[in-house]
């Protein structure tokens, strides 16, 4: 079970691309806030907040899908969950399976059964695809104290776990994502996911740059995961993946808050709506509160 | 103690380091000792095969030793000679080995070189050169590894100084491998690369992967001279700095006039592991003459931060990460290395991101 409570979180000031669009609108976001708010703890004055306080409880099992606009914090909250350093948290806690996920580092809370899958994998030249889904799945046997897969054990449990992706065994000879289409990397990211068997995944806009085949193989690898004792939340901005990939409930996030939750009619509701009348919603609310 | 006490010293602690040389190169290789310079003859293989087709002589008088390797002669395995400098004075000690390769001859050779200070009140500096001459059509895979290291565990605070000199004769291919590392704690090293292509049609390959720590300095010189025409040469460095150490690569490939069609390649790519190491790369080309193919860079970086982020999102440590970045960026030079090289040499280092 992972629980968010109340979380702030900033992306820091040295990460920053000043000159695109999207922190122009979080400047405007921050300065909007900032007469709302008087203190942001341990945020320094350059960094800019995205998350205003989320809470949300996943339970094991259970599907969540978090929908919302560009710049609504989305890939933030991703991130944040798997630990990358660029985000910080201000404010609020994560609790998984009884522990302060935000206290472990980030391979810590990979092999305790975190799995991002990235919006963008990561291409690493020279560092062979094989080599690096075997590094990762004996990190994981090391923390369960298992003994590592040698060679040959490792060979067939990745082609029977390859044919699931439908990813060609060529692929697994060529280096970490150098040369990959964007179909092939998030196959990739799926493979690698079912290689881990995380206990709770995280697929960042999985379905981003997919054609309609790819998005169905992207599917089924996660619906084959499917279990009571795993649990999913899916990042997305259209409701096509959720048509493949059923959630539980649907939450969607704006300016940092989640501003509506229900079930997966919800999806359907914004395909036709848009985001518009949620931001609408949102921004009342927090004059509310104000 | 007296200089003949150091001497016999010297003979016990070579005995010992010979010992470490593990059982991978003895079995692969021909090996020979060579102790300030002279060779160890008790510790030296006394290969019947090898002496058919070529000589070795040593000149007592001056420190050198020639090895000769007979015209259309093939040598079955590669000559590994081990180099120790066991009493370095402090204006320097010279040593040198020339290795002759006669015409048509195909052989491979590693040579280490070693340098320690036994003496330990005093900064010592000692000088090695190592000069090969390749004839007609000869063909020579040579490696060089300088790796303290994996032999001294103890600060020397030893100057060393290698100069190799390589002359090609037409036709001639030599392909080399250099492995340098900086030496244990506040040394400082001097690496030189001279070579000579001296007729038409001979061709240089040369890759090296040098690395320091603490706080070493490490100078790694390469001039590649290009006398005559149609000869080719291709030049990739790579350099590691971690911690204090300051790394310098200087490159030079010149051209003569009379060397039209050449080919040349002249790159240096480093990586810094620490904000305080740092590196200068001087990457220089030098034409006077026409209708030639030349290119020369130099990149300086660290590792990808979303790389290592990558790798830890799939619970591998930050240390484990950094780990296989650093192979990723070694393996371009170390893959042209013998596997039986590679192990030994490698994983005796104490180079390290975190």
């Amino acid at each position: 079970m992972l629980t968010i409570k109340n979380l702030h979180a900033v992306i820091k000031a040295d990460n920053e691309d000043s000159g695109s669009n999207k922190d122009q609108e979080c400047e405007a976001s921050k300065k909007h806030d900032q007469s709302n708010h008087s203190v942001y703890g341990g945020a320094s004055e350059k960094n800019k907040e995205i998350l205003h306080g989320i809470d949300l409880t996943i339970n094991d099992g259970e599907v969540h899908a978090i929908m919302g606009p560009n710049g609504s914090g989305k890939s933030t909250l991703a991130n944040i969950l798997a630990g990358n350093a660029n985000y910080q948290v201000t404010q609020g806690e994560i609790i998984f399976d009884g522990v302060d996920l935000l206290s472990l580092p980030c391979a810590e809370r990979a092999v305790r059964g975190i799995f991002l899958a990235f919006q963008y994998p990561v291409e690493i030249p020279g560092v062979n695809n094989m080599y690096f889904l075997k590094a990762a799945v004996n990190s994981l046997r090391k923390y369960r104290q298992q003994s590592e897969l040698d060679a040959f054990d490792f060979m067939s449990l990745v082609k029977a776990k390859s044919k699931i992706v439908q990813m060609d065994e060529k692929f697994l000879q060529r280096e970490v994502n150098v040369g990959f289409s964007g179909g092939e990397k998030k196959r990739n990211e799926i493979l690698q996911m079912l290689l881990l068997e995380p206990k709770f995944a995280i697929l960042d806009e999985t379905d981003s740059g997919l054609d309609i085949d790819a998005l169905q193989i992207v599917a089924h690898g996660v619906n084959s995961l499917r279990s009571a004792h795993r649990s999913f939340l899916v990042v997305t901005h259209y409701q096509r993946l959720l048509h493949y990939i059923a959630p539980d409930y649907v939450h969607v996030l704006a300016k940092g808050k989640i501003v509506k939750s229900g079930g997966k009619e919800l999806a359907l509701e914004l395909e036709q709506k848009g985001y518009g009348w949620l931001e609408q919603l949102s921004m009342e609310s927090g004059a509310q509160e104000g | 103690m007296s200089d003949t006490d150091f001497l016999s010293m010297g003979e016990t602690v070579a005995a010992s380091y010979v010992a470490m040389v593990s059982s991978c190169i003895t079995q692969h290789c021909y090996v020979v000792v060579l102790l300030n310079g002279k060779l160890f003859a008790k510790l030296s293989d006394n290969f019947y095969r090898l002496w058919c087709v070529a000589s070795l002589h040593c000149n007592q008088n001056d420190n050198t030793t020639y090895i000769e390797i007979k015209s259309d002669a093939i040598v079955a395995k590669p000559i590994y000679i081990l180099s120790l400098i066991t009493t370095p004075t402090l204006d320097g000690q010279l040593s040198k080995l020339m290795i002759n390769v006669g015409a048509n001859a195909r052989v491979g050779v590693i040579t280490e070189s070693i340098c320690l200070n036994l003496r330990d009140d005093a900064v010592s500096a000692s000088t090695q050169i190592i000069e090969m001459n390749l004839q007609q059509h000869a063909q020579v895979d040579y490696y060089h590894i300088q790796n303290s290291e994996r032999f001294v565990k103890h600060a020397t605070h030893s100057h060393s100084n290698v100069q190799l000199k390589l002359n090609l004769d037409s036709s001639s291919v030599m392909t080399t491998n250099h492995l340098i590392c900086g030496d244990v704690s506040a040394a400082k090293m001097h690496v030189e690369i001279i070579v000579a292509l001296k007729s038409p049609g001979a061709i240089f390959v040369s890759n090296g992967l040098f690395g320091c720590n603490n706080q070493q300095r490490l100078q790694v010189k390469v001039v590649v001279n290009h006398f005559a025409d149609h000869c080719s040469s291709k030049v990739l460095f790579k350099g590691i700095v971690a911690d204090l150490a300051y790394a310098e690569f200087i490159g030079n490939i010149v051209v003569h006039a009379k060397a039209a069609h050449s080919i040349a390649r002249l790159d240096n790519k480093n990586l810094l592991l620490h904000q305080t190491a740092r590196v200068k790369t001087s990457p220089v080309l030098e034409v006077y003459a026409d209708d030639v193919k030349c290119a020369h860079g130099a990149t300086v970086g660290q590792l990808d931060e979303s790389a290592l982020w990558y790798l830890q999102t799939r619970g591998i440590s930050y240390k484990g990460a950094c780990e296989i970045l650093l192979n990723a960026f070694m393996q371009e030079i170390l893959h042209n290395l013998p596997l039986f090289l590679r192990e030994e040499v490698v994983l005796h280092t104490s180079i390290s991101p975190t």
